[in-house]
């Protein structure tokens, strides 16, 4: 680095581009700079220096030391759940978002101790070595593991982060990525990150354990991008979610042929799954036939369209808890007060609100003054106390 | 069903005959199958072992629906059930062609022998036949502490099982069962025996679903037979098996032992 200020990440800079979807050019004009220097910020050949540091970090909304932070090691390349190229842009904002969370939780592990991953294990370093047996096999050992039985899982996000896992629940911006998940090698530990724009709690229980199933069977295999390997990858993670959510021995006994939309839509309540997830486990089961499936999903889309469901509202999307509980139980033991968060991380305080599931305006208690309406002193007078009536009661000391 | 009325019905065997080769085959190949997917699971005496020490312990908090669920494995139950709509499937073919006239009665008995000999094959897959099949006699099967054997029933009144002498000394047997349901003055009683029957319903009439039971349902009598400590439909019995502990809340960050400073814990 010829100048500039010392202990400069570039990494950083990218990471902090890709984050908020700004390209060098874009960024160029906020700070003031032409979109060279910029390119020489990245590559590391020149550091900026302090001013501009400043109004860097005041565009991106980040403090100006986190730029010197060094980077961690990064966590597996994540699988996305839409490789279209035309989603380039969205992919490595949501991987910096990913390893966002992953920093916030280094810092918090150096007070706290996460749950243990309990997850089953599978050496898999090809996808096609996957069966749809060891498929069913991982699912049903996956609930063993975490005691859930045969049933409907009550709350899902609790059962995976109870596991260890981190789940990350924001809005991202982008609704055709539902999520995506990786494991990080320097915590040891897997992330998930869910898009919450749909809004939707079924699509999202679903999503979740799709992720699971990518973090169990491919945590081994490199990531490609040969599309039909990849789309072999999806469906072994579809498979997974669908032997995870509705186990066959219990989903297969609620099930009554011939099947029909409107008892999917009963069962979709009592298992906390879509109808047309629940027409893809009945054929994986082969409990229907490849003609009894499109005729259903043709009825599926004749009856209520592609995007919605009923009873799509019948179930609230699941919270994330494990970050904000962490942050809550440092705050309450005085060992970082909410107010020194966000100095702590070093990222913006919306920022680490969204990342770790907080309210709005947690952290930096500003949130919007709401006047509420008095009742005039006349429709609510004080209540008249009858002091003659009051008994004093002395306090006996030596009790 | 009197013992009389079985043999005459034996004597038209030619319709029963056919109907037995043309479906044997089918149900050899089941029990083939059901050996050979749960050879382990019916590893009966490891199994009776892991629970030795549960069956040992009841008490009154115990209901008698947990001990059904620890002691009868859910694929017997499930086997059971299958035994029960094949066996009435087939009788209902064997006398489909009967005359209306004596239909009905003919219909009784033929549940009687094919739901009697399928029974016997589920219970000869889990290996737990104690009383094999044998002319008109009941097939009996025994699951953890508990024996166990099967009854039809055309009526919504279920007082026709009272008259079986062998099903009215295996109830005997739930003496000391009684107490789950109506607690005694004196020192609760060591529960090591009880006995329960697969009861299969029907409609009653040639014209409501003849060819399937309308319900089936576990039974624990009372021992006198005079009544039942216990009575649900199969389905809703199987849930049992099925249902999830309720799901605890790991998810639950721990400061660090060096974080642990009590000066800084507020007061309790």
């Amino acid at each position: 680095m010829s100048r500039g200020i010392s202990g400069f990440q570039p990494g950083r800079l990218s990471q902090a581009l890709a984050a908020r979807g700004l390209s060098q050019v874009q960024l160029a004009s906020m700070v003031g700079v032409s979109p060279a220097t910029i390119s020489k910020w990245k590559t590391g050949q020149q550091a900026p220096e302090s001013e501009a540091l400043d109004s860097l970090s005041r565009v991106i909304n980040i403090s100006p030391e986190w730029f010197t932070r060094p980077l961690p090691e990064k966590c597996s390349l994540p699988l996305f759940r839409s490789n279209a190229s035309a989603h380039a842009a969205a992919r490595s904002m949501l991987e910096a978002r990913l390893e966002w969370a992953q920093d916030i939780v280094l810092a918090l592990n150096e007070f706290v101790d996460f749950p243990d991953v309990n997850l089953p294990t599978r050496s898999f370093d090809d996808p096609q070595q996957i069966t749809n047996a060891d498929i069913e096999e991982a699912a049903c050992e996956c609930r063993d593991l975490w005691g859930l039985g045969r049933r409907a899982i009550p709350d899902l996000a609790l059962a995976v982060e109870g596991a260890g896992i981190i789940v990350v629940r924001e809005e991202t911006g982008v609704a055709t990525i539902e999520g995506l998940s990786a494991w990080s090698s320097e915590l040891q530990r897997p992330f998930v990150l869910l898009s919450s724009d749909k809004g939707n709690g079924f699509r999202s229980r679903f999503d979740l354990a799709h992720e699971l199933g990518h973090l169990i069977l491919h945590k081994g295999i490199d990531r490609s991008t040969d599309p039909q390997r990849y789309k072999l990858m999806e469906d072994q993670a579809h498979r997974f979610a669908g032997a995870f959510l509705l186990p066959a021995e219990s989903f297969a006994a609620d099930v009554k042929t011939p099947v029909t939309l409107d008892s999917l839509l009963l069962l979709k309540q009592r298992w906390g799954v879509s109808a047309a997830a629940m027409v893809m486990r009945l054929w994986a089961l082969q409990i229907i036939d490849d003609d009894v499936k499109s005729l259903l999903f043709k009825r599926r889309s004749a009856r209520w369209g592609v995007k919605a469901e009923p009873g799509d509202d019948g179930r609230a999307p699941e919270q994330v808890r494990l970050l904000k509980r962490t942050v809550e139980l440092l705050a309450s033991s005085g060992i970082l007060p909410l107010d020194a968060v966000t100095g702590y991380l070093g990222l913006a305080a919306n920022d680490i609100e969204k990342l770790i599931g907080l309210p709005e305006f947690y952290l930096t208690n500003k949130a919007p003054v709401v006047h509420l309406a008095k009742l005039k002193a006349s429709l609510n007078p004080a209540p008249k106390t009858n002091q003659e009536s009051a008994v004093v009661l002395p306090f006996n000391k030596g009790r | 069903m009197p013992d009389g009325a079985y043999l005459g019905v034996v004597n038209g065997r030619s319709s029963w005959k056919d109907t037995r080769s043309n479906a044997k085959p089918v149900t050899t190949e089941i029990v083939r199958r059901r050996r050979l997917s749960t050879r382990n699971f019916f590893d009966v005496e490891s199994r009776y072992t892991k629970r030795e020490s549960y069956l040992m312990t009841y008490s009154r908090n115990d209901t008698i629906a947990d001990l059904l669920v620890a002691n009868i494995p859910r694929d017997l139950v499930m086997g059971i059930e299958d035994a029960f709509d094949a066996g009435a499937y087939r009788a209902n073919n064997a006398t489909k062609d009967f005359d209306k006239k004596h239909r009905k009665n003919a219909l009784g008995v033929m549940r009687h022998f094919h739901m009697n000999e399928l029974f016997s094959e589920a219970l000869q897959v889990a290996d737990v036949e104690i009383v094999p099949l044998k002319g008109n006699g009941v097939v009996i099967g025994k699951a953890g502490m508990f024996k166990f054997s099967r009854v039809n029933m055309s009526s919504t009144v279920w007082n026709n099982c009272k008259r079986s002498a062998k099903r009215r000394e295996l109830a005997e047997a739930n003496q000391a069962m009684t107490q789950l349901v109506q607690p005694s003055l004196f020192a609760p009683q060591e529960i090591t025996s009880g006995t329960f029957f697969f009861i299969a319903c029907f409609s009653g009439s040639l014209s409501v679903q003849p060819e399937k039971p309308l319900q089936i349902y576990i039974a624990v009598p009372e021992e006198k037979m005079q009544g039942w400590l216990f009575r649900e439909p199969l389905n809703q019995f199987l849930a049992r098996y099925d249902a999830a502990p309720q799901q605890i809340d790991l998810a639950k960050p721990k400061l660090k032992a060096h974080q642990l400073d009590t000066e800084r814990q507020p007061e309790l």
